[in-house]
């Protein structure tokens, strides 16, 4: 599939980080104007637009981690994308797989209760029910979207 | 409805059907056997006979009388249901067969009732959780009815005969969870609900049937339910490779329109939104706690789920339906003077708000307002002088600096990918 699919063209990247970048230009316009208009700007207006900016940010982010995934999840272990792949490229996937196995193990440890029993909880075992899912769900996405990309380009 | 004590009390639907039956006045011709049905209608014993077998006949005759079999069981269930309720409630909920419609009583009294779903042990041990939650509120003598199917039959079957040993307020009363700590442990049905929950695999061992049987189970039903969610995810993650080249290679379809009317959308949602809030920041206390309470609407009282959704939302697609446009090299002094003139009427209608309604409305009070035509000059040489200096002024510099921005994101988009 590697071979396959080869390099990213330029509007995985364009369709990944343009919008949130567009949209980041209106929001920058409206700092730097409340930022002129200075301490005559009202502090509950520039509250009330710093969340509406704090949420442009997440909707970004979320635009980003969706189309970065969905396009260019494909490509992330190809190692026409990058030298540094051919590398990492099983590490990371024994890691993704041992931490998974870990995080499952940890979760049904007595060590991980859920009590706030210092003595009974263990740390590096709370870490990794902490980090675990994400992890999975992360490189499950990546998976799958590998899948989708196999599916489509096979002949 | 006119009814019939008997109905209530006979045990056959069929037979309280044909004593309804009659007592009709007429049988129409487009009823099943009608010829044969008034021949006999004035039997009830061999009408009941001569029905039986035979759905269909049944069926017309059932809407014909008004009564259907579904009307037939309530009325058989209510009787049950008053005792039930004189018991916990000591209020007997009348009921005369003779007037009452059962549907309307049901409807009128609320009757309610609990439904558990299967799934073994698991729906089991969640309903159980339900049952004892109910029981600590205080709310399960409120339900008329509890009706399950496959696991949540295990755990009514093990409710029902607990309450048939000990009573139903006691049973309540066992049922409420005891706290996690120095307390004694679990009432005996409950231990024994907990020691039996292998009811599905009851021979325990790694060689024996059970065990091998419910793991295959197991991964049947994990299957099934992952290839529901993958489908979902597959989906959703395939679906940006079918709508991005539409969207960025094939500019010439030409979104900008789209992006226009968006940030347009933006701009007038994000105005009056701020204007809502303006006037109930500024605007003092709500006249009465009523008011300061109300619910808030939609576009009022700078609701979040507003603004992400009529804001940035269609912001963020306005830059994506934009991106084909800029991609492309595009851009002629009209798109650079078109980013300026919304950055700058967007930092304008924000810093309206935020800095020179106050000056406004300030001037206003300051000076005296002339009457008639007057008036309008008036208002707007305040708006202008008091107000819109400072805006338009700031505005300008502000959404130069976003023009900027732009020309750079513009200049970057192009190149993302020869430098990666």
């Amino acid at each position: 599939m590697s071979a396959a699919i080869g390099r990213p063209d330029a509007w995985r990247f364009q369709l990944t980080f343009g919008p949130a970048m567009i949209l980041a230009v209106s929001f920058m316009s409206v700092v730097l104007g409340a930022g002129l208009i200075g301490r005559d700007f009202r502090g509950w207006l520039r509250e009330w637009l710093g969340r509406v900016r704090a949420w442009a940010l997440l909707f970004g982010i979320l635009w980003a981690a969706y189309f970065g995934i969905a396009l260019l999840g494909p490509y992330l272990f190809t190692t026409e994308a990058s030298s540094l792949v051919k590398h990492v490229k099983w590490t990371a996937a024994v890691t993704w797989v041992l931490t998974t196995v870990g995080a499952v193990l940890a979760g049904q440890s007595t060590k991980t209760g859920g009590t706030k029993d210092s003595e009974k909880t263990s740390g590096v075992l709370a870490l990794l029910t902490t980090f675990g899912p994400p992890i999975f769900i992360l490189g499950m996405l990546f998976l799958i979207s590998n899948f989708a990309a196999l599916c489509c380009t096979s002949p | 409805m006119a009814s019939n004590q008997d109905d209530t009390k006979s045990n056959d639907y069929l037979d309280a059907l044909a004593r309804r039956l009659s007592k009709l006045k007429e049988v129409p011709d487009n009823i099943l056997h009608a010829a044969k049905i008034r021949e006999i209608q004035s039997d009830p014993a061999e009408l009941a006979v001569f029905i039986d077998g035979k759905p269909h006949l049944q069926e017309q005759l059932a809407y014909l009388t008004d009564f259907t079999p579904s009307r037939w069981l309530l009325a058989q269930e209510i009787p049950a249901i008053r005792q039930r309720r004189l018991l916990l409630t000591n209020t007997d909920y009348k009921f005369d067969p003779n007037k009452d419609d059962p549907y309307q009583w049901a409807r009128q009294k609320n009757l309610q009732g609990i439904c558990f779903s299967g799934g073994g042990i698991r729906s089991a041990t969640m309903n159980l959780g339900i049952l004892q939650g109910l029981a600590e509120r205080g709310m399960l003598s409120r339900f008329d009815y509890l009706s399950s199917v496959s696991g949540g039959g295990y755990i009514h079957e093990w409710f029902a005969a607990w309450v048939k040993r000990e009573g139903y307020r006691e049973v309540e009363e066992q049922l409420k969870p005891l706290p996690e700590s120095g307390q004694p442990c679990q009432r005996e049905p409950i231990r024994w609900l907990r020691r039996y929950s292998n009811y599905l695999t009851p021979q325990k061992g790694l060689l024996t049937g059970d065990t091998w049987v419910a793991v295959a189970i197991w991964f049947r039903n994990t299957f099934l339910n992952q290839l529901i969610l993958i489908s979902i995810l597959f989906l959703l993650l395939h679906l940006p490779n079918l709508v991005a080249p539409y969207l960025i290679q094939k500019s010439e379809v030409g979104f900008v329109p789209a992006a226009v009317i968006l940030f347009l959308l933006a701009l007038a949602s994000i105005t009056y939104t701020l204007w809502h809030e303006y006037n109930r920041i500024t605007g003092g206390p709500p006249a009465s706690p009523e008011r300061a309470f109300a619910r808030k609407g939609f576009f009022t009282g700078g609701n979040e789920t507003t603004i992400q959704f009529v804001v940035i939302l269609p912001l963020l697609m306005a830059g994506a339906f934009y991106l084909s446009h800029v991609v492309h090299d595009r851009l002629s002094i009209w798109d650079v003077a078109g980013v300026f003139l919304s950055q700058w009427v967007l930092v304008a209608s924000l810093a309206f708000a935020g800095a020179c309604l106050d000056v406004y409305k300030m001037a206003r009070g300051l000076t005296t307002k002339p009457a008639g035509w007057k008036r309008i000059w008036y208002e707007i040489r305040i708006l202008v002088v008091g107000a819109g200096g400072v805006v338009l002024g700031n505005a300008a510099v502000a959404a130069a600096g976003g023009t900027l921005l732009f020309l750079g994101v513009n200049w970057l988009l192009p190149r993302t990918c020869q430098t990666l």
